[in-house]
């Protein structure tokens, strides 16, 4: 018997302790992912005049964590762009699981960032900027800066929720309209009061330099160390906590499987359905905080970000898990790092490749009957195994 | 309340022209186009948030077909409209296929659909054009204006129902067909 034990390989080894459920899982993750990986070679053979030079800036663009043309002030650090890019959807990702385990439809994260940006913004060019030549501490600004994102962001996405309790109308509807109104309130903001900039045609006031360099530390001229890649990670393992070691996060889960089930066990459904999308939107309005505090030193909103639906992908690579959200943040800002790295280089502008490789992916992930097939043998296979087991041990003891 | 009179002023000036509501004639009629295939597929209770995808894949179609066709000398404006019928079919039977065979809840099929129809047309126009905002090197034409024969000739009705695009009126038909 023990002969036989060495000889398993290194498959058996690893994937042996785990059920067919999980493992089968595993696999199609996998199949998923090399589909869309093949998908965005494909892409790149057909699209790209050089195309074995563009492939290697899109599987390995990213790894060069030292680029030498940093140190001589041309170019980007292709690392700190794959850290960077991850930051909005460790965010995003955690706010969609939480409200899609509950099953409320909410695409409003959009606008909660939005409104989040916009607050953030808002206080720092009163308390640090020279709006006023106020000159308050950087790092209390940029507390009370996330603060009041937190607290827009729940407001704009509480309102498609209050809709629903009064009138029944549906989350989904309201909620992706709001994102324009944020939108418009944004827009508003910077061309008609005196947030925007009097020099500047879309620009707010700028906050001091200090406020940024809270959130972004220089570790030499090549490296970036990201404050809000640790707020990112610190909200991932809070919410993944929240959703699965509360007495809340079970109320929710219960009433997203089944909300006759959770109502009559005495989860009060009305209120698990706020709460859930207020908790939403606060991420959401952190994000646009972090985001903005990151990167910039003014505030500049005229358009929809895009990160909203990016929450609702990584909400579906992570299976409403916020566990599985580093992983999946991290893989998709590795392909779009590598794509945006891909189309600095000339003849090939064609990082909307992405989205291709994402929404395959995103299909392939989601299908249960994909390769139900394999599922079948592979049940089967793991009953023919532990029969023959029992038989061989009912051998033994019959011997 | 300067912004409030100069806002009514303004107002108060466009309402008159006739021009003002042909645009609201000839404006409203992608959306209702829209909203007529999100309400088919409603009726079966299923919500195609795709539409947007395929609307943006067809229209990218129609124009590359018509342009390759020749443009509008040659009739390319009808080959596009065919053309980007049968793409937003086929693409109206992926999300099918994606929702009902592979079991996919069909609000997420829509918003990959969105996804891949958004990145598939600025790739498929940069591959085939070398750009990639918009396609105006090519000339594909477009489809007729009707006259329509005696209402064109009354004052202020003909100015504002006449002359649409073909595709305007076939929408508004539609909604009575449906």
């Amino acid at each position: 018997m023990s002969e036989k034990k060495e000889t398993k390989n290194v498959f058996e080894k690893l994937f042996g302790g785990m059920d067919v459920e999980a493992r089968f899982g595993l696999m199609r993750m996998a199949v998923a992912i090399l589909i869309g990986l093949g998908t965005a070679i494909i892409l790149i053979l057909i699209g790209a005049k050089n195309p074995l030079e563009s492939l290697k800036y899109f599987f390995l663009g990213p790894l060069q964590i030292f680029n030498p043309n940093v140190a001589k002030g041309i170019g980007w650090n292709y690392f700190d762009q794959w850290i960077q890019s991850a930051i909005p959807l460790l965010f995003t990702g955690t706010a969609i699981c939480i409200m899609f385990s509950a099953n409320k439809f909410n695409l409003g994260l959009e606008g909660a960032i939005m409104m989040g940006g916009l607050s953030c913004g808002w206080v720092c060019c009163l308390l640090d900027g020279d709006i006023q030549a106020a000159n308050a501490n950087p790092v209390a600004c940029a507390i009370l800066g996330l603060l009041v994102s937190m607290a827009a962001g729940a407001l704009i996405t509480s309102i498609p929720a209050l809709l629903e309790k009064k009138w029944g109308a549906s989350i989904m509807v309201t909620s992706l309209m709001l994102n324009y109104i944020a939108l418009y309130i944004s827009r508003y903001c910077l061309f008609s009061t005196n947030l925007r900039d009097t020099k500047t045609s879309k620009y707010s006031w700028q906050w001091t330099e200090n406020v940024v360099l809270t959130f972004r530390k220089f570790m030499g001229t090549r490296f970036t160390l990201r404050l809000g890649f640790f707020i990112g990670l610190a909200i991932v393992v809070i919410g993944w906590a929240f959703l699965f070691k509360t007495k809340w996060g079970f109320k929710i889960r219960q009433l997203g499987q089944n909300p006759s089930f959770a109502k009559y066990v005495g989860v009060g459904i009305v209120g698990t359905g706020i709460l859930v999308q207020i908790i939403g939107g606060a991420i959401g309005g952190l994000c646009g905080a972090t985001v903005i505090l990151g990167n910039y030193n003014y505030y500049y909103g005229v358009e929809l970000t895009g990160y909203g639906w990016d929450g609702v992908t990584m909400g579906i690579f992570a299976g409403n898990n916020p566990k599985k959200v580093l992983p999946a943040a991290l893989f998709i800002a590795y392909i779009r790092a590598g794509a945006s790295i891909m189309a600095t280089q000339p003849g090939d502008p064609i990082n909307e490749l992405t989205k291709i490789v994402e929404g395959v992916i995103v299909l392939f992930l989601l299908a249960e009957k994909f390769l139900a097939k394999t599922h079948r043998k592979m049940i089967v296979e793991e009953a023919k195994k532990k029969q023959a087991l029992k038989a061989e041990a009912a051998k033994e003891v019959t011997e | 309340m300067g912004v409030i009179t100069e806002i009514i002023n303004t107002i108060s000036r466009v309402v008159v022209l006739p021009t003002f509501y042909y645009m609201i004639i000839m404006s409203a009629a992608p959306i209702l186009l829209a909203a007529l295939a999100c309400a088919i597929a409603l009726k079966a209770n299923a919500i195609n948030m795709g539409t947007e995808g395929i609307m943006t894949m067809s229209a990218l179609v129609a124009v590359l077909v018509s342009s390759s066709v020749g443009g509008q000398a040659k009739g390319g404006p009808w080959l596009g409209l065919v053309a980007a019928i049968i793409v937003g079919a086929f693409l109206g039977f992926l999300v099918s296929v994606f929702a009902f065979r592979l079991k996919i809840d069909i609000i997420l099929v829509g918003i990959a659909m969105n996804l891949i129809c958004t990145g598939a047309s600025v790739f498929l126009m940069y591959v085939l054009t070398g750009d990639r905002t918009t396609t105006t090197s090519l000339s594909s034409g477009t489809l007729p204006q009707v006259a329509i024969p005696l209402i064109k000739d009354i004052p202020v009705i003909g100015e504002i129902l006449s002359g649409h695009y073909i595709l305007t009126y076939v929408a508004y038909i539609l909604v009575f067909v449906m």
